[in-house]
């Protein structure tokens, strides 16, 4: 019986046999299109080729039934097996697999060459963990550091620039006069500790041109030193020892070159104590009185 | 010819009398054997272990190209057999079923194997070549190609080749195994030849020795 697939059609009308059928012919596995191919090959020169072609790869992989013929494998042990499966243990027992032949292969070295031991004892395989879990850990790891990550950008704010445009505290320069007839001017600053204790603040009255900081609430006759940065220097600009007087507090004037865009930190700290210890920090963004002043 | 089944004889000793080499052919009388299996006779499953362990194994070393993973794949599947051999029913070919037992044992290895090399977990296993370099030496260096080539074909195909021509299964016999039509192992079979034929040619060994896909001379011995 010639199927339709096995032979197929040239431009010419003539039918020659499909590869697969060639194949079978060199492997003997049609003997229904035997004659039929013979007589073909002895007028086409084409399918000759392809014969030939397969042949020569038959018979390279020929090879593959010579070599069972000289290896020897390890008796299994039928009872054994038996055993195993009538006890319903896993299947992928270590006694008799890999494992057991390692270790009798050992002995028998062992036994050839005479010594206790071989070396050291054989170290157990480090085992992986399996894919799936392996793939969720990695998940769950990620995840953990997205969240670290995130919380950590939400927390530690970003140093504040030279470049960049100082938050306003101080927004009117001029404040109603009627208002705050009698009321101390607030200073422009911010106190950013709200410890009890020592206080700094910014004591500067409006059209003054110099920047002036007091302090109270200090122990009396304390030596302080005051340090003042700007954001963009990373030593500060002024660093000054002051003595407490009797009242427990201070006053110091800072000549201010330009009061536009200030942007200062004023910190106060216990001199007698190494390393110095931040007693109050005081942020000043503008200065009262600033008027069109660059 | 006797001289050599003699000779045969004496080398493979009682290993040749149990089991098959290279030759497999279907035992076709086995119903009797099947029905003991079920029945549970452990005596009919030693002898079974006995007959098939051979070949059964050298199919496997074939496939997956380790030796040692072929031995315990050879093990586990006849402990399937074992356990499975109860919930079969009607006229069942054992060879064919345990040959299709160890093919899917030699093909899921091989799988994982490969998707082990994807993400890294095992680098590339040595080759084996307890299998190219056990017979005649003037042969070693193709056996060598062979295996190389065929590891580097779909586990699926090669399997189909190691069952043919490895264990000289005719057409009939593997579509018993693989659960296909003599056709359509026919196809496999031919697609599987080019493409070994397309890797075998891409050897530089191969190459050097002009023995690649190109054409060399016309034979029409068959095999």
């Amino acid at each position: 019986m010639v199927s339709d697939s096995a032979w197929k059609k040239d431009a010419s009308g003539i039918e020659h046999p499909a590869h697969s059928i060639l194949l079978a012919f060199i492997r003997e596995q049609c003997p229904e299109h035997e004659k039929r191919i013979h007589a073909h090959l002895a007028l086409c020169d084409q399918c000759g080729q392809t014969y030939a072609g397969l042949s020569q790869t038959s018979n390279t992989l020929n090879n593959l039934e010579q070599m069972p013929r000289y290896l020897r494998y390890p008796e299994l042990e039928p009872e054994l097996v038996l055993a195993h499966a009538q006890r319903g243990v896993p299947l992928r027992s270590a006694w008799t697999g890999r494992r057991k032949r390692e270790m009798q292969g050992k002995q028998q070295e062992a036994k050839r060459v005479g010594a206790r031991f071989i070396a050291s004892a054989p170290k157990p395989s480090l085992r992986m963990v399996s894919l799936p879990a392996s793939f969720g850990l990695l998940l769950l790891c990620m995840v953990g550091v997205l969240m670290v990550a995130y919380a950590l950008v939400n927390i530690v704010k970003p140093p504040l620039l030279p470049g960049d445009a100082p938050v306003k505290y101080h927004v009117n320069n001029q404040p109603n006069s009627a208002l705050l007839e009698g009321h101390t001017p607030t200073p422009s600053a911010v106190v950013v500790s709200s410890m009890p204790g020592p206080v700094i603040a910014l004591c500067s009255s409006p059209g003054d041109t110099r920047l002036v900081i007091c302090g109270s609430g200090f122990k009396p006759k304390d030596r302080v030193e005051l340090v003042v940065t700007a954001p963009g220097n990373k030593r500060p600009i002024l660093t000054q020892k002051l003595t407490i007087n009797a009242q427990g507090g201070f006053k110091q004037s800072l000549n201010v070159s330009a009061c536009k865009n200030l942007a200062i930190t004023v910190v106060t700290g216990d001199v007698s104590h190494k390393p110095f210890i931040s007693l109050k920090t005081l942020i000043i963004s503008s200065m009262p009185g600033c008027i069109g002043q660059a | 010819m006797i001289i050599v089944v003699k000779a045969e004889r004496i080398f493979y000793g009682k290993a040749f009398l149990k089991g098959r080499w290279g030759k497999a052919k279907m035992v076709t009388d086995v119903q009797g054997e099947v029905e003991r299996l079920r029945a549970g006779n452990t005596q009919t499953f030693c002898s079974l272990v006995e007959r098939l362990q051979q070949p059964l194994t050298g199919y496997l070393h074939r496939l997956v190209g380790d030796r040692e993973v072929a031995l315990d794949l050879a093990q586990d599947t006849f402990l399937q057999v074992y356990k499975e051999i109860g919930k079969t029913s009607g006229e069942l070919k054992l060879d064919a079923w345990i040959y299709r037992i160890a093919t899917n044992y030699g093909l899921r290895h091989l799988n994982r194997k490969r998707l082990r090399q994807i993400i890294r977990i095992e680098s590339d296993e040595a080759f084996d070549d307890s299998l190219a370099t056990a017979g005649p030496e003037d042969q070693t260096e193709t056996r060598i190609l062979v295996q190389q080539a065929l590891s580097r074909m779909n586990p699926k195909d090669a399997a189909i080749l190691q069952l043919h021509f490895g264990n000289s299964f005719n057409y009939e016999e593997i579509g018993h195994i693989l659960k296909m039509s003599s056709e359509a192992v026919r196809k496999r079979v031919a697609r599987g030849v080019e493409k070994f034929r397309a890797l075998y040619g891409e050897m530089p060994a191969a190459q050097a020795r002009n023995i690649g896909p190109q054409f060399i001379g016309v034979r029409r011995d068959g095999r």
